[in-house]
């Protein structure tokens, strides 16, 4: 069979390769190929998005998997993954290439590749060694599209730390005056969390060991009769839960994402927040909660208490930042408390939530593609006029007026219209939480409110009230430096607000796949 | 049947798109074909589900569902959008098409010299789309759906002149406050969902009567088994989407503030529909609110209280759009009070006849406000009856509708529900008795106090002489697309030149675009209340508007005719006293005093709410805020990160030393290590 | 004829490995840290032929063999490269290569 997912992880580094031998004054060269390979690379995973709508043998999906504490393993028969793709490495380790793909890596696949290729054509601008640049930024979409489709853990961890390497080189390299100090503290919490969980995965594939050999396979995990005890799984949990916790992050373990997603490129920042941000998610649902049961149940309401902290806090947060970029910063976090308070929405028998789930993962492509859209706007701005600070602008939806209404449709989505995209991942996990736990469900809900505000502050003082009398935006317009969106502004825009839309009307394929 | 309703909803959001995409190129000829087609068609195929629902006989058997297609499936949730016709989607559907497209019709005239005309007719359009998707819709998340988006018309269209700093803080005030709202309506449906497992309002197949049985929130039989704390919580938390949507207390201060957008605006959606919304959600979500003896009363108790307290501020307002803004809370408070007393056919009709004159008293004040170039101060008007005659009459039957005098609308439907709140009075027991007492007296003032500000704010615009000085020069509409926004105090002053009669003249009645619409709502709010009931003359027969809701609302309990003579009758004194004390005050034309009167100023300035919340809640909240980032986020977590590698740093100074750089040193220490080792194997043998 | 014990074998190769040691250690000269190192491959090597021929195995000679080969690389690589050092710096001085040094 043809290594379809292979071909989808590898085409991009590949591609990174390329694009760095071509040479370096054939700029618009470099460019096409780079976003070329991005594209196909996305043609290739809506393929497989479309065979995996097509009816199959029953794939049985995280979400689906009953969790029963107290008991060994799932109750269902088998776990499996479709296009599986299995080489034996290190067999006696137990490490193994060996890939998958379910309803949730598909839908988040798909989104990794759709976000390359918005954030490449983004980058169009990019001057400073373009080359690099672009090889760094698909390589971290090779990086990210390993994290989402391996299914064999210490594989998992291979590609888990191959995008670090990129997003490290991409902020320290390309960003603002303070990108190295980010950069580096954007490495030290990531590697810190990554050891703990390398230090799990060992542990796990030890406690799995069938006749001398490690198991690192999901698949044979899942599927083991082997059950952990109680306390092993809690240690293990928390191996693991620290390297996701960092990624996602949870409070108080962000203290590097403000930084880093202020310093970096609007591009890069893009693809932090929307595609790699939801890799901590990922592990979050993949591993601790499938693995992990027992002790999952017995965390949930640690987790669940600091994602409602997290949700809240950075809310209010947002709400007095003056940078936007740190707004959007402290928003995301805020969301994206959300989305772990859906996935860590266990009854009181620590069975999960099928809406919490379902809203979780919806929520996860809708933070991508919403946090995408914003930071690429206030990105075309930051272009524009040289300044993120709230406080210099002031009525440009008049100079402004397309992407004013842009603006407006994403600060809309991220602040949960109903009718939008983000309102249905909300809802859901939302009611999922609520349905077993009604205290986080209130406070988790509660966050509109401030949602509301902070976004709303966005639009307003930017494209609203009073121009400026002078400052950087005067000066930039003055120059005539301050024209609307371009053609090709837009049209890295346009699917993102097409799915915008689409998904709030709709949300029923996304929940499709999440379930089957 | 219901399918018919897909087609109300359409053409609204065909008209948003084009005018939102394209409206810019598109003459104004064009943009008006649009902006009033799609709404006229709207309108006709409400008009025409309302027929279709008459032709079905028995009344019961007036509802039909129709399943459009599956939204989202998770687990065991499964949300439809699905279409409902019934009688009482089918009334607020011609109420929100039909005053809709009047008032299209009159914005044609009064935003004629707007820039942002086609901006304004493609939110427009939006609004009636999602107004009419939040009646239609047959499950309360779709309800939701179009509860957010009527919210966001709201905003859009409050803050339609963005350049001006009033406008868009008004424009956030009133989304955040309905954000609150719309919390909790979200939780109010979790907690349905928790306990019955579905969204749907359970008005299934063709034969399944509402309130019957069956699979739905909204069936009585399924919610029996809600445990008393949640069968209060459901009704209150949705009732805290009422009183965030519909203005009352706590939650009503951005009401007033949402009359910096286009007075249209005012009339559409702060007065005739959108603000309904509550009254709407109550009616329709009522079984809800009987499971607990203690939801009703508390809704009659904040809209009593509401309606006085609003009252009290419209009475010292001077600004004409606030004395109506704060005269619309009251009359949602109204609205309240007889849904509380059970009568929820009296809470909608009394939002029909609302709509009618309320929209006309807007209009009116915009016609008003147009003539005199954006001035909506009333120290500056007066005499304007020479002038703009058919401003004057027919704003002349809005206020004398909205006193209740009758026969006009007003005056049936408050007569309506205050006979509903005495009959509740008399015919509960307990200690709830004494609250519908009071809330029939609260009616009963608020009644007097109603003509009496809405006779003042009469004369101060029509009546005595006139003490402006002509129509101010610049445009009432934002200088929006103008360069020179600071010129406009310019020319204000200097349009002052002259005052009294002289100015009179520059000043001229609205062109026919808009008194049309204005006609046609007189002869509403003149008429509009006939459908009502006349029990009140003992004849039970001529009630269609009860009638036709009762399948959906029940029927309201019957009252006694000498108690529900006794109440029209206390009712129609006050409101005659207060149109007294207005004309003995201001029958000569209105003069402004300034008042030292504590309570005046108490009422004049708001009761200082706006300036409490800030003070209490905001400015901490922000405070807090900003210390949070400078202290936990600066100096804990970015410091204690700082202060970790500090101390690696140090850690590996000392480290370093080892690292000499000679290769012998390093050659010496492995030769140590090595005979150590050696000697460690000797020495165990 | 009697046999010298293999002891004393091992012992002299233990004493040239020493030699060699101490050479490498003190001395700053490459080239003669050059012929240190070679003291003691070749002290290594006696053993490996010592204990070859006295546990009757063919492994210990073949060893010889590839540490030969690989000491002749490693001088031919290190030669040039102090040759190629001295070049550039007119001085050997082991001590004073520190170019690298963080």
């Amino acid at each position: 069979m043809f290594p379809m997912l292979s071909t989808i992880i590898f085409l991009p580094l590949l591609g990174g390769i390329v694009v760095l031998l071509l040479p370096r004054e054939r700029v618009n060269v470099i460019r096409w190929t780079a976003l070329g390979v991005a594209w196909l690379d996305l043609l290739l995973a809506l393929g497989v998005m479309l065979a995996y709508a097509q009816p199959h043998p029953t794939a049985i999906t995280v979400g689906t998997v009953p969790l029963v504490v107290g008991e060994a393993s799932p109750t269902v028969a088998s776990v499996t993954f479709l296009l599986q793709e299995h080489l034996s490495w290190l067999p006696a380790l137990g490490i193994n290439y060996s890939l998958g793909v379910d309803g949730v890596s598909v839908l988040l696949m798909t989104l990794t590749t759709l976000l390359t290729v918005v954030c490449i054509a983004a980058s169009f601008r990019v001057e400073q060694k373009l080359r690099t640049y672009l090889a760094f930024m698909l390589l971290l979409e090779s990086g990210l599209l390993g994290v989402f489709l391996a299914t064999n853990l210490f594989l998992f961890y291979v590609f888990w730390e191959l995008m670090l390497i990129p997003a490290y080189f991409l902020v320290g390299g390309w960003g603002g005056p303070r990108r190295v100090y980010a950069a580096i503290k954007f490495v030290l919490y990531t590697a810190v969390g990554s050891f703990l969980m390398l230090a799990g995965i060992i542990a796990l594939g030890y406690y799995y060991r069938t006749g001398g050999h490690y198991t690192l396979d999901l698949t044979t995990i899942l599927n083991s009769s082997t059950h952990l005890n109680s306390t092993v799984q809690l240690w293990l949990f928390l191996a693991f839960a620290a390297a996701f916790a960092v990624k996602v992050p949870l409070v108080p373990f962000h203290s590097w994402l403000p930084d880093a997603y202020s310093e970096a490129p609007a591009p890069v920042t893009a693809m932090l927040a929307g595609a790699m941000a939801k890799a901590g998610a990922y592990g979050f649902l993949r591993y601790c909660l499938t693995l992990f049961p027992d002790a999952a149940h017995r965390l949930a309401p640690l987790i669940s208490t600091l994602a409602v902290i997290g949700i809240l806090y950075c809310a209010l947060m947002a709400l007095v930042q003056s940078d936007m970029k740190r707004l959007l910063a402290y928003s995301s976090i805020s969301h994206l408390g959300v989305i772990t308070l859906g996935i860590f929405a266990l009854s009181a028998q620590g069975l999960a939530s099928q809406q919490g789930i379902d809203g979780a993962v919806l929520q996860m492509v809708n933070h991508g593609i919403t946090i995408t859209a914003l930071f690429l706007i206030v990105g075309f701005l930051e272009a524009r006029t040289g300044t993120r600070r709230l406080e210099d602008y002031g009525g440009m939806a008049r100079r402004l007026p397309i992407m004013a209404s842009v603006l407006m449709i994403a600060c809309l989505s991220s602040l949960g219209l109903p009718g939008l995209n983000s309102f249905a991942g909300e809802f859901l996990a939302l009611l999922g939480v609520f349905r077993n736990n009604a205290v986080f469900g209130v406070l988790g809900t509660l966050v509109v409110v401030p949602a509301a505000w902070y976004m709303i502050r966005l639009v307003q003082n930017t494209m609203m009230g009073v121009r400026p009398a002078g400052g950087p935006v005067v000066a930039a317009e003055r120059k005539g430096g301050l024209p609307d969106l371009d053609i090709g502004e837009f049209l890295v825009l346009l699917p993102l607000l097409v799915l915008i839309f689409y998904i709030g009307v709709h949300p029923l394929p996304l929940t499709f796949f999440v379930e089957h | 049947m219901a399918s018919l309703l897909l087609w109300v909803l359409i053409p609204p959001l065909l008209g948003f798109i084009i005018l939102g995409l394209l409206g810019r190129t598109l003459p104004r000829s064009a943009i008006l074909t649009v902006a009033w087609g799609t709404v006229a068609l709207s309108f006709l195929f409400a008009l025409s589900a309302f027929l279709s629902l008459l032709g079905v006989h028995p009344d019961s058997q007036r509802v039909s569902d129709a399943s459009v297609y599956t939204w989202a499936i998770a687990g065991d949730l499964q949300v439809h959008f699905g279409l409902l016709l019934d009688p009482l989607s089918a009334t607020m559907l011609l109420v929100i098409t039909g005053v809709g497209l009047l008032i299209h019709i009159y914005s044609a005239g009064y935003m004629a010299d707007d820039p942002g005309f086609w901006r304004f007719f493609s939110y427009m359009n939006f609004f009636i789309f999602a107004m009419t998707l939040l009646v239609s819709a047959d499950n309360l998340l779709f309800l939701l759906v179009g509860w957010g988006l009527v919210g966001l018309a709201s905003f859009l269209l409050i803050g339609f002149w963005y350049q001006r700093p009033a406008a868009t803080a008004a424009a956030r005030k009133a989304l955040v406050i309905n954000v609150i709202g719309d919390f909790g309506l979200m939780l109010a449906i979790f907690l349905l969902f928790k306990h019955l497992n579905t969204v749907d309002y359970g008005y299934g197949g063709p034969n399944c009567i509402p309130g019957t049985s069956g699979y739905g929130v909204l069936t009585a039989a399924s919610c029996q088994q809600l445990g008393s704390l949640v069968s209060l919580a459901i009704p209150l938390l949705l009732f805290v989407a009422c009183a965030a949507k519909s203005a009352q207390l706590p939650l009503y201060m951005w009401l007033p503030d949402a009359m910096e957008g286009p007075t249209p605006v005012s009339a559409l959606i702060h007065a005739a529909t959108m603000v309904t919304a509550g009254v709407y959600l109550v009616a329709r979500t009522h079984v809800l609110f009987t499971l607990s003896p203690y939801a009703l009363p508390i809704v009659g108790a904040i809209g009593g209280l509401t309606a006085l307290f609003a009252a009290t501020i419209a009475l010292t307002q001077l600004d004409i759009k606030r004395v109506l803004a704060y005269s619309t809370i009251s009359q949602l408070g109204y609205m309240f009070m007889g849904e509380s007393a059970g009568s929820y056919s009296a809470g909608i009709f009394h939002l029909t006849t609302h709509a009618y004159f309320k929209a006309l008293l807007f209009l009116g004040a915009g016609a008003v406000i147009h003539a005199l170039g954006g001035e909506q101060d009333m120290r500056e008007m007066g005499g304007l009856r020479y002038r703009m005659r058919i401003t004057f009459w027919t704003f002349l039957i809005a206020v004398l509708a909205i006193s209740g005098i009758p026969p006009f609308a007003g005056f049936w439907s408050k007569d309506d529900i205050l006979g509903a709140l005495l009959t509740q009075a008399t015919s509960v027991g307990g200690a709830v008795r004494y609250l519908y007492y009071g809330l029939w007296g609260l009616g009963v003032l608020t009644a007097g106090l109603t003509a009496l500000y809405m006779f003042r704010l009469f004369y101060g615009i029509f009546m005595g002489s006139y003490r402006g000085a002509g129509p101010l020069k610049h445009g009432h509409a934002g200088s929006d697309e103008e360069e020179e926004e600071e010129e406009e105090e310019v020319i204000t002053a200097a349009g002052r030149r002259r005052r009294g009669e002289s100015a009179l003249y520059e000043i001229y009645e609205a062109p026919a675009v808009m008194t049309v619409p204005l006609v046609i709502l007189a002869i509403l709010s003149t008429i509009g209340g006939l459908v009502g009931s006349f029990a009140l003359f003992n004849y039970s027969r001529w009630q269609p508007l009860n009638t036709f809701l009762e399948p959906v609302l029940g029927s309201a309990p019957e009252g006694n005719l000498p108690l529900l003579w006794l109440s029209t009758g206390a009712s129609l004194i006050f409101a005659l006293l207060g149109l007294l004390i207005a004309w003995r005050r201001y029958g000569q034309g209105f003069v402004y005093k300034e008042s030292r009167n504590p309570f005046y100023r108490l009422a004049y300035n708001k009761y200082y709410v706006d300036e409490i919340g800030v003070a209490l809640l905001i400015n901490p909240l922000l405070w807090l805020g900003r210390q949070a980032s400078a202290l936990l986020e600066g100096g804990l977590l970015d410091g204690g990160s700082r202060l970790v590698g500090r101390a690696f740093s140090l850690l590996s100074a000392a480290g370093r030393r080892l690292q000499t750089g000679y290769v012998r040193n390093y050659a010496l220490a492995i030769l140590i290590g090595v005979v150590l080792i050696i000697l460690y194997y000797v020495v165990r043998g | 004829m009697t046999t010298i014990p293999v002891s004393w074998y091992l012992i002299v190769s233990a004493l040239l490995f020493t030699i060699g040691t101490i050479g490498v250690l003190v001395r700053r000269n490459p080239l003669i840290i050059f012929m240190s190192i070679e003291l003691m491959l070749n002290a290594v090597n006696l053993a490996f032929v010592t204990l070859s021929s006295y546990l009757d195995s063919a492994d210990g000679q073949i060893f010889v063999f590839i540490v030969l080969t690989v000491a002749a690389a490693e001088v031919v690589v290190g030669l040039a490269i102090i040759v190629s050092i001295f070049r550039t710096r007119r001085n050997i001085d082991v001590d004073e290569m520190n170019l690298l040094r963080g």
